[in-house]
């Protein structure tokens, strides 16, 4: 078997508060493999966000990983220092396309003097070539090429986001991590920067992780994927079987509440309830006050990722992962056949 | 004010436009700068027990509308009615009794209610200005309508103790308490997640049926607003652009942005391929930009006759929709511009 591009095992983060200590993240595992888009999807609070700053070594200073392991190309580095962080992984191997990107270009500098200043920290490109490979990045980004001179206000909101991505891509790393990259985008926006994230997956020389709580751009635009609620990883597979198998309770319910625009007459799937704070060790399932199907055993303890029905590649943290999804089509057996056909 | 059997709230080629900051050169110089075209002629009309939408991207006016539809803006030109009275003759009297029942759903539950009333207080501020009394009761039964269950538990909490999705249960509440005729909703799920968002939306429609009260729901988001209206404008650049039932706009979209918009919306289904947009560019700035179709510049159907401002006209074959395109009507040498929906005329090409 092949290295996987990035690897969380067993991965825990927790944030020192005045309440005591937080967790973000509770004992999560996925992996992305070489040129995978891989999607990362929750709710707001869910430790998606937190997952890719412990990737990246920018967890804030009061969170660290206090369990578990984070693999690139099969080294650990989540012992990383800061300097070994900017030697050997940020933007060279690991790029970040952050929320918002409009905040995080420098306003004072033109988009090409940021390219140098980048290329000088992280390799030993020189200034010329650092520009040219912004250029080509440019152009396929989609932004005229002569425009890398520009200063970020001398671009819209979608350009901008656009510029980010050129930048994220010019040093030709292995993996991008965008998070909710279009969040602050029009709709029409969004989708021309989806359009250019599509046509750089075709080369097949990156791997993507998209961290976003719009299970559709996941849907559309990635391979494989991950439902995450309240620090714990619900369920991973391909989004072919999460679409058509979700086998946890949270991933039925989520899929069920997402507005589909194809079908506007469908009734939307509530959830109930809010995703609890989690202090100290998580030995619970998250999701147990909101699920339909608790047991009893889902307050004692927290499940692990199992695979479902024996497949290896579609692991879901559920004590009734067997059972659960059947129950829920025998429920709503009489739904689907008067018109919730899907 | 005199009752009046037609629309409840009703725009007539209404506009807005502001002011840019003018430096002082510009004041000594007596130089005018041009306005910003925030709403421009826009003709709508929502009848009692419906409700409507307006999308469009974020700067093409729908906020800016909305401010102007509740008073908070005063219309450069063009009427507002209010059950056939017109809002620019409102007396104090006149504007309490419309604010009574014109009440407005804000964007942000975390910023739109005052941090330091407990949601009792927050609910009894309307009641009491408006002078109504069995005030516990009202309150009580409201927050059941709005599923906050048992009210009880909430009544005495402050904003900072309750979810953002328990907060725009408020909201709703706080602009239902005074049964009004029209609701304006601004944005009112965009702010909360998806499992919180369904259940909002969920409530809404249900509470447009049951209680005798229209909404204006304004919105960049087409998927939330199809399940919510009845019908849809689609705003561009301070005008309806068009106008349709929700589901004949959504199978069937006339004009090329309304197109544009549908297929920009992911389709949460890995196996259904909808293809990328096709769109390029941006959205303008609304200064200064004088006649013609506001779309003209991305749109794939340009043609000459678009530097003329398009008529908004009935659809052929439907008269129950409304575009404002140059493809779907024959043009005999006339010039004039205008916003009126003259007698329809063949479409000449259909689009698609």
């Amino acid at each position: 078997m092949t290295t996987p591009l990035l690897e969380a095992e067993n991965l825990t983060v927790q944030y020192e508060t005045a309440n005591g200590m937080l967790t973000a993240v509770s004992d999560a595992s996925f992996t992305i493999n070489t040129s995978e888009y891989f999607g990362l999807v929750g709710e707001s609070g869910c430790g998606k966000s937190t997952i890719t700053k412990a990737a990246l070594g920018g967890l804030d200073d009061n969170g660290r990983i206090t369990a578990g392991k984070i693999r690139y190309k099969g080294e650990e580095i989540q012992d990383y220092t800061e300097k070994e962080f900017n030697e050997k992984l940020r933007w060279k191997e690991i790029s970040w396309i952050p929320q918002g990107s409009m905040n995080s270009l420098d306003p004072l500098q033109r988009i090409s003097e940021q390219a140098a200043m980048i290329a000088r920290v992280h390799t030993d490109l020189s200034k010329d070539e650092a520009v040219e490979r912004l250029r080509e990045m440019f152009d396929i980004v989609g932004l005229p090429k002569e425009r890398v001179t520009d200063y970020p206000h001398q671009f819209s909101g979608g350009m901008q986001q656009r510029a980010v991505i050129a930048l994220a891509l010019f040093l030709r790393p292995s993996l991008l991590i965008a998070d909710e990259p279009t969040t602050a985008l029009d709709v029409i926006m969004q989708d021309q920067v989806f359009k250019y994230l599509n046509e750089i997956k075709q080369d097949g020389e990156i791997g993507m992780l998209l961290i976003t709580h719009d299970i559709s751009l996941v849907f559309e635009s990635c391979d494989r994927m991950s439902v995450m609620h309240a620090g714990q990883i619900s369920e991973t597979g391909t989004v072919e079987t999460i679409y058509e198998e979700p086998h946890h309770p949270y991933t039925i319910l989520l899929k069920e509440a997402f507005p589909d625009l194809r079908y506007p007459d469908r009734e939307l799937g509530i959830i109930e309830g809010n995703p609890p704070q989690n202090m100290g060790e998580v030995d619970y399932c998250t999701f147990v006050d909101r699920c339909p199907w608790a047991v009893p055993e889902c307050q004692e303890q927290a499940p692990s990722l199992e695979p479902v029905g024996g497949d290896e590649d579609h692991p879901v943290s559920c004590f009734r992962r067997e059972e659960v999804l059947e129950e829920y089509r025998a429920e709503n057996e009489t739904v689907a056949q008067t018109g919730g056909d899907q | 004010m005199t009752e009046n059997a037609g629309p409840v709230l009703e725009t007539q080629n209404l506009e807005k436009y502001f002011d840019q900051s003018t430096s002082i050169i510009d004041t000594l110089l007596r130089r005018e700068n041009e306005k910003v075209q925030a709403v421009d002629g826009v003709s709508i009309a929502l009848d009692s027990n419906e409700s409507q939408g307006v999308i469009g991207e974020s700067g093409c006016g729908k906020t800016t509308l909305l401010k102007t539809l509740m008073g908070l803006y005063q219309p450069t030109n063009g009427k507002i009615l209010f059950k056939g009275n017109d809002t620019a003759e409102f007396g104090r009297k006149d504007w309490k009794e419309f604010r009574r029942n014109v009440q407005i759903i804000f964007q942000d539950p975390f910023d739109s209610l005052d941090p330091k009333l407990t949601i009792r207080e927050t609910l009894e501020e309307p009641l009491k200005i408006h002078n109504i009394s069995n005030v516990d009761e009202r309150i009580v039964d409201i927050l059941e309508q709005v599923e906050l269950n048992p009210p009880e538990k909430y009544l005495d909490r402050f904003p900072r103790q309750m979810s953002g999705g328990e907060l725009q249960r408020v909201s709703i509440a706080r602009a239902l308490i005074l049964e009004p005729e029209v609701i304006l909703a601004d944005e009112p799920v965009s702010m909360l997640d998806v499992s919180t968002q369904a259940s909002i939306l969920n409530l809404l429609s249900e509470l447009v049926d049951e209680l005798d009260v229209s909404m204006f729901y304004i919105s960049h988001d087409l998927s939330t607003v199809s399940y919510v209206c009845d019908r849809i404008n689609v705003m561009y650049l301070g005008r309806i652009v068009e106008s349709a039932p929700t589901s004949e706009l959504l199978e069937d979209p006339q004009h090329p942005y309304s197109q544009a918009l549908i297929d920009a919306v992911p389709i949460p289904d890995p196996k259904y391929n909808r293809g990328y947009t096709t769109l390029e560019g941006d959205v303008q700035n609304p200064v200064g930009i004088g006649d013609g179709c506001r779309f003209r510049d991305r749109c794939p159907d340009r043609m000459d006759v678009c530097e003329q401002t398009p008529k908004f006209i009935d659809v052929e074959s439907d008269d129950d929709r409304k575009v404002a395109c140059h493809l779907y009507y024959d043009h005999p040498q006339h010039t004039e511009t205008a916003h009126t929906d003259e007698e329809q005329q063949e479409p000449e090409v259909s689009a698609q």
